[in-house]
């Protein structure tokens, strides 16, 4: 694929995601008025609520308001404090950024080292490699919350090295403890990376069944340089895909693991924004994370375009 | 439960795929601690008996929580909602998904595009974020739900839609298709039978997002209240109270974590089920690495949206994993023991005394009954892989081989040892059950039999040697490439001999030696092992084959492994079958040539340029060269450096005469220098203007099926004119006209890629050409499957070339069989003509429908006194009722199995066949019962597309054989093959060449190519 086609391509996701945000808070038939008075308002106030929030008028027109807003960078107020959204998401992302960068810090590593590990030995049925997998599986598999709890249990429970809460001091940074970050981050790096290992691990594994990866070792070429030369410039593009997927699910995560260790960040704000419906604060979250999400993936195609086999040199 | 009889066929096949999965029952046993445990709570999980978070130990277990509860008492009832909940939600995602797949796969098209597209979209999303966003405006179980749904469906449809595409392709469904079934038959018998094991692995994963989905939302608040026992709730209350009772934290996350882990892990092995497990007598699955065909890979397609989930459970064979098709379940070892033990007493039935002796020819009475310590019996024990005194295998094995054959203990050391002891191994274990020595591979007894010694066929040397020992081959070094020292300089290869997984021999005793300075060619037969000959004097046999003989390079053996790579590296250079995939297809073809060795750049563009590559080619990418100048940088990069050893397979396949010319000069530059070149080629004039020595690897001519004496040919079958064919916008085949008469055999030969198979398709329906007409009997014959009268449909019949996607791994033999006649009954009710009875029967020429039915009327009119009628009637009623289920009584069944056993005959194979799965089939057998499943549906006209060139010789010689039988019968038989031992069984020859049918005379000249095996 061409790079504008890409772009267009991206853009036209970004579109459907936005309608998909906005689309699932908006479209359904409880809305927020319903959600907020809990339906103990008389309907003359639930009337005068919408429209005061503007629900009263056709979905269309809010979900352009919406969108354009957020073209000049106006992501509406809170329904609950009535605060900017931009300014709270501001005050609360470099907290979720550490906390999440911290994770992917770990991730990546242990998701290529899995990757490598699974694919290297998918056809081989080895002894050694069979409880890997299983136990990459059972990472996978593991809710963050029981991860949470038994890191907790362990590390705070039993052996009392670390906090079993994560509450950031007032106006400072999580850089200032970093004990604070070591089981939020652990919590969010292993099932991801364990996730991001079966689906690498398939990409490595195909890789190594080419036919001129075979051809190369029958020749005699080196391991090392069989790797660089043949496999690894294969492995870009899906990698780099994959991440974008894992750093979307991570920072999706950051709502669980935020609200599990107390930890004030985006994720956090968007377990209470939910609990309160907070619908503005809610989109606005979601599709930044969204957009995360699609930017991993623009990079990934465009590493993709020049791996591709295609090209002429 | 299992045990009641009107339960007895699917408990069976329930029972089949439970026993060796103990993973089934522990996953249940789980499931059901989770729903049920809260009965057996010692406490009432609401109640409070003491102060907040004691610590385990009185009363409580496991301590208390945060309101004083007994923390065991709330575990075992916390998850009960939890996991229905859970259930619920992924009962949701995986319907979706596995309905969206199936509709995506199936339609393929703008509604392809349409469901993928939306799949990719929710997939940009990450499901935790949208079933946050969900549960603003829905209720939180509601939330959970929709967000599985919606995150879980897209990994679902993906999965299934690239499971039904490919199935949409196999053979099963295109015969199914052949026969004129309907789209929502074939989905419901054919794809989704197939899928179910991925389906059932689909939904177990979306139980475990369901599951971490929920955990989440009790963290946020969202889901139940505080007061009841919920595991994730118990989570989100006693997070504060960790250091006064872990347990309250510890025991609803182990919950949590037992159930999410068990579900996981069946999930991961789930997709093991209804796949056919790789025959191991298939030649693609024991080919060298490089020419095996690898279904699922698929290159150039994006990896990430291929998870490894996908992969496992794509229906490609995958040799790495057990593909244990349910119902062959391991045997039970005792009782076979049980079984066998009494026949291998001496005296048991089996070969005179004489022919005993004949086996060992040198009998030591006196040596009976060594010590068990006997290194003659370590060594034997090690060969089957067992130790002995460690398990019961071990003695069992040593209890049974010193009886049966007294004296081999201590026998003299050496290799004659060993062969004896080869020799004794196939006796005793061929004596054991007489009538199934020898058996086709794939056998069942045989797997049996491996089993007994631990060893599964197809998957190790040992296996490989174990097998060869079974069907009498005898093995001098075990199973180890010898090299005896003094021999001289180059290459030297003695007695060298291969078995493949199954035991049979691929390459018997060959001796070649190449002296530095010389080009040595080997030459033989397709099939014949000229390729596996290089691949084991290079040290790079698969590892499934046996290997026994010497070789020797400049006096000492050839290393393995990590050295054998260094050697390699240093010493040899190879240019592969199939160059082309050898090369990266992201390196430019200077990067190729150079290899990363250290050598400066000009040297490879002289390379190129001496190989007559234009100036131009050394920067594109090998992936932009044509065909022949591909090959030649593959050939330049095995030239570059002068190897010691150039190994050349088929260096001139697909060159043409110039770029040959190029080739010839290389390779014919070597003679006389300091380098040795081995050359593989089926090309007799190459070899000969270039080779020094020819060493033949053999073919040993055996009878084949005599091509018949021209049968006085009946009135045409099928009359083509005018067809033009083409793929993409390449025209394969321009205003070709041909007739096949009836009781004609002939063959369709030309170059791969040439439009053979686009050619058999078209006649089959299922690719309907650009341009032309057909008649059939001398009526038009529509070209689209779905415009063909059904007797039409069941007069054209196609056997494609596949043998492991021939046959719906989700059915026994007698469930394809039975399907195939039914459909030829329903389409032709009043002929009646059960093929397997009435051979003749079956062939006669096909009436236009209208008549039919107007017969069909008539007759039964005038037979409406006569028994027959009422079945007739009762035939149509079942047709319709037979999706519904068991219809018709013990006689009707009775009936079927006769039919089908008799088409099982037919094809030459034993009635027992019908209770099988195919995966227990060898690839013979299986591609005979896609020729039942053809004949069965009464054709005038058999289509066989390349049905041998996955099989071995013998195997292939036999369906050869068919379908010599089938013609004389009267079947017409056009036969796509590049075989020309299989051209030769032809009455004519038609050869597929620049875009026309060229007639040509078989080539009855040409060696017989067919040997045994």
């Amino acid at each position: 694929m061409t790079v504008p086609r890409i772009l267009a391509r991206l853009s036209a996701v970004a579109a459907l995601a936005s309608v998909v945000v906005f689309g699932a808070t908006a479209l359904l038939p409880s809305d927020a008025v319903d959600a907020r008075t809990g339906g103990r308002a008389t309907a003359a106030e639930q009337d005068r609520l919408r429209a005061e929030l503007g629900l009263d008028r056709p979905v269309w027109r809010r979900y352009a308001d919406w969108v354009t807003g957020l073209a000049r960078g106006d992501a509406g107020r809170s329904l609950l404090t009535g605060r900017p959204v931009g300014d709270v998401v501001a005050e609360r992302l470099p907290a979720t950024l550490t906390l999440a960068g911290a994770a992917m810090a770990l991730t990546v590593p242990l998701t290529v080292a899995l990757a490598w590990l699974l694919g290297a030995t998918a056809g081989r049925r080895s002894r050694a490699a069979r409880p890997v997998g299983g136990l990459v599986t059972v990472a996978a598999a593991l809710p963050q919350v029981v991860l949470a709890a038994l890191l907790v249990t362990v590390f705070a429970g039993l052996l009392r090295a670390l906090p079993p809460v994560s509450l950031l001091p007032a106006g400072g940074s999580p850089l200032d403890d970093p004990a604070l970050l070591v089981l939020p981050a652990l919590t969010l790096a292993i099932p991801s990376a364990a996730y991001g290992a079966t689906m690498l691990g398939g990409a490595v594994a195909d890789t190594l069944r080419r036919p001129h990866v075979a051809a190369a070792v029958a020749r005699g070429v080196p391991a090392r340089q069989v790797a660089a030369r043949h496999v690894l410039p294969f492995l870009l593009a899906p990698a780099l895909r994959i991440f974008a997927l894992l750093a979307g699910g991570t920072l999706a995560a950051t709502a669980v693991v935020e609200t599990f260790f107390g930890y004030a960040g985006l994720g956090e704000l968007l377990a209470g924004a939910v609990a309160s419906r907070d619908v503005p604060v809610v989109q606005a979250i979601a599709l930044a994370a969204t957009g995360v999400v699609l930017a991993g993936f623009l990079a990934a195609d465009l590493a993709a375009a020049l791996t591709d086999e295609e090209r002429p040199c | 439960m299992l045990r009641r009889p009107a339960l007895a066929v699917p408990a069976r096949r329930l029972g089949g795929s439970f026993r060796g999965r103990p993973g089934f029952l522990v996953a249940l046993a789980v499931l059901g601690v989770a729903l049920f445990g809260g009965w057996f709570a010692p406490h009432d999980p609401g109640v409070s008996l003491g102060i907040p978070w004691e610590p385990p130990g009185g009363a409580a277990v496991l301590g208390t929580d945060d309101a004083g509860r007994d923390v065991l008492s709330r575990v075992l009832a916390g998850g009960r909602d939890l996991t229905l909940l859970a259930l619920v939600a992924a009962l949701a995602a995986a319907v979706l998904g596995t309905v969206g797949g199936l509709v995506a796969g199936w339609a393929g098209g703008r509604t392809d595009r349409v469901l993928t597209g939306a799949a990719d979209v929710l997939l940009a999303t990450p499901f935790l974020l949208l079933a946050l966003v969900l549960a603003v405006s829905l209720p939180a179980d509601a939330a959970v739900v929709a967000a599985t749904a919606c995150g879980g469906a897209p990994l679902g449809l993906r999965l299934t839609r690239d499971l039904t595409r490919r199935a949409r392709g196999t053979g099963y469904v295109e015969a199914a298709r052949g026969r004129g079934e309907t789209t929502a038959s074939l989905l419901v018998r054919e794809v989704l039978p197939s899928l179910a094991g991925a389906a059932a692995a689909d939904l177990v994963a979306r139980f475990v997002m369901a599951l971490q989905l929920t955990a989440a939302f009790a963290v946020f608040g969202l889901g139940p209240d505080t007061h009841s026992p919920d595991w994730g709730v118990m989570l989100h209350q006693n997070l504060p109270g960790t250091p006064l009772n872990p347990a309250a934290m510890a025991a609803p996350a182990t919950a949590l974590a037992t159930l999410a882990a068990t579900a996981a892990l069946l999930a991961h092995t789930l997709p093991n089920t209804n796949r056919p497990r790789p025959p191991d007598n298939d030649p693609r699955h024991h080919a060298p690495p490089l020419t095996a065909a690898l279904p699922h890979t698929r290159p150039g397609a994006a990896p990430g949206d291929r998870t490894h989930e996908q992969r496992t459970a794509s229906l490609g064979t995958r040799p790495d994993h057990a593909h244990r098709a349910p119902g062959d379940r391991p045997p039970r070892r005792a009782a076979l023991l049980a079984a066998v033990l009494p026949h291998t007493r001496p005296g048991a039935a089996g070969p005179t005394p004489r022919d005993r002796a004949a086996v060992f020819p040198r009998t030591r009475p006196g040596a009976a009954g060594a010590a068990p310590d006997d290194r003659t019996r370590r060594r034997r024990a090690g060969l089957l892989g067992t130790r002995p005194e460690r398990t019961r295998r071990a003695a069992l094995l040593a209890a049974v081989l010193p009886r049966t054959r007294p004296g081999t203990a201590g026998a003299a050391p050496g290799d004659r040892a060993r062969q004896r002891r080869g020799a004794l191994l196939a006796a005793v274990l061929r004596r054991t059950r007489p009538g199934t020595a020898g058996a086709a591979s794939g056998d069942r007894t045989r797997r049996r039999r491996a089993d007994l010694l631990g060893t599964r066929p197809g998957r190790t040397r040992r296996a490989a040697l174990l097998a060869a020992v079974l069907r009498g081959a005898r093995v001098g070094s075990l199973g180890r490439v010898r090299c005896e020292s003094g021999l001289g300089g180059g290459l030297v290869v003695n007695g060298l001999t291969v078995w493949d997984g199954g035991g049979r021999v691929l390459v018997a005793g060959v001796d070649l030696c190449a002296a530095p300075g010389e080009v040595v060619a080997v030459v033989g037969a397709s099939g014949g092992g000229k390729t596996t000959v290089l691949r084991t004097v290079l040290g790079l046999l698969p590892p499934n084959l046996a290997v026994d003989g010497t070789v020797c390079w400049h006096g000492a053996p050839v290393p393995g492994g990590r050295a054998g790579r260094r050697w390699r590296r240093a010493h040899v250079a190879l240019v592969e079958q199939d160059p082309v995939a050898t090369l990266d297809p992201l390196h430019t073809a200077e990067r190729a040539v150079l290899d990363g060795r250290r050598v400066p750049v000009e040297r490879a563009r002289s390379a190129l340029a001496a190989l007559g590559l234009p100036a131009d080619a050394g920067t594109r990418r090998t992936g932009r060269l044509s065909g022949g100048q591909a090959q030649r940088v593959a050939v330049a990069r095995a030239l570059l450096d002068d190897p010691d050893l150039l190994v050349l397979d088929e260096p001139t396949t697909g060159l043409d005469a110039g770029a040959l010319e190029h080739v010839e000069a290389a390779v014919r530059s070597r003679r006389g220098g300091t380098g040795v070149t081995l050359l593989v080629s089926h090309d007799r004039a190459f070899v000969e203007r270039v080779a020094d020595r020819v060493v033949d690897v053999g073919p040993e001519p055996v009878p084949r099926p005599a091509p018949r004496a021209a049968t006085p040919t009946g009135a045409p079958v099928l009359e083509v004119t005018g067809l033009t064919l083409a793929r993409g916008t390449a025209t394969l085949l321009d205003d070709a006209s041909f007739t096949i008469a009836r009781g004609e055999l002939v063959a369709l030969t030309g170059m791969s890629g040439s439009g053979k198979t686009t050619l058999l398709r078209a006649l089959a329906g299922l690719d309907p050409p650009a341009t032309g007409r057909a008649h059939l009997n001398g009526r038009p014959l529509p070209w689209a499957l779905r415009d063909r009268a059904r007797a039409d449909l069941h007069a054209v019949q196609l056997v494609a070339q596949d043998p492991a996607g021939a046959l719906n791994p989700a059915h026994r033999i007698r469930t394809t069989l039975t399907r195939a006649l039914h459909a030829a009954r329903v389409a032709d009710a009043p002929k009646r003509r059960p093929p397997g009875r009435d051979p003749a029967g079956a062939l006669k020429p096909i009436r236009r429908i209208p008549t039919t039915l107007a017969r069909a009327l008539r007759a039964s009119r005038a037979a409406s006194t006569r028994e027959s009628e009422r079945q007739r009637a009762g035939h149509r009623v079942r047709a319709v009722l037979r999706p519904l289920g068991a219809v018709g009584g013990r006689g009707r069944v009775a009936r079927v199995d006769a039919d089908v056993a008799g088409l099982l005959r037919r094809v030459g194979l034993d009635s027992g066949v019908a209770g099988r799965w195919p995966g227990e089939l060898s690839g013979g057998q299986r591609q005979r019962v896609a020729v039942a499943r053809a004949l069965a549906a009464g054709p005038v006209l058999l289509l066989a597309d390349e049905i041998t060139s996955a099989l071995d010789a013998a195997s292939a010689a036999s369906v050869l054989d068919l379908l010599a039988e089938l013609r004389a019968a009267g079947l017409a038989v056009l036969l796509v093959t590049h075989d020309p031992a299989v051209a030769a069984t032809a009455d004519r020859v038609l050869h597929l060449h620049d875009q026309a049918l060229v007639p040509q005379a078989p080539p009855r000249t040409e060696k017989s190519h067919v040997r045994p095996r």
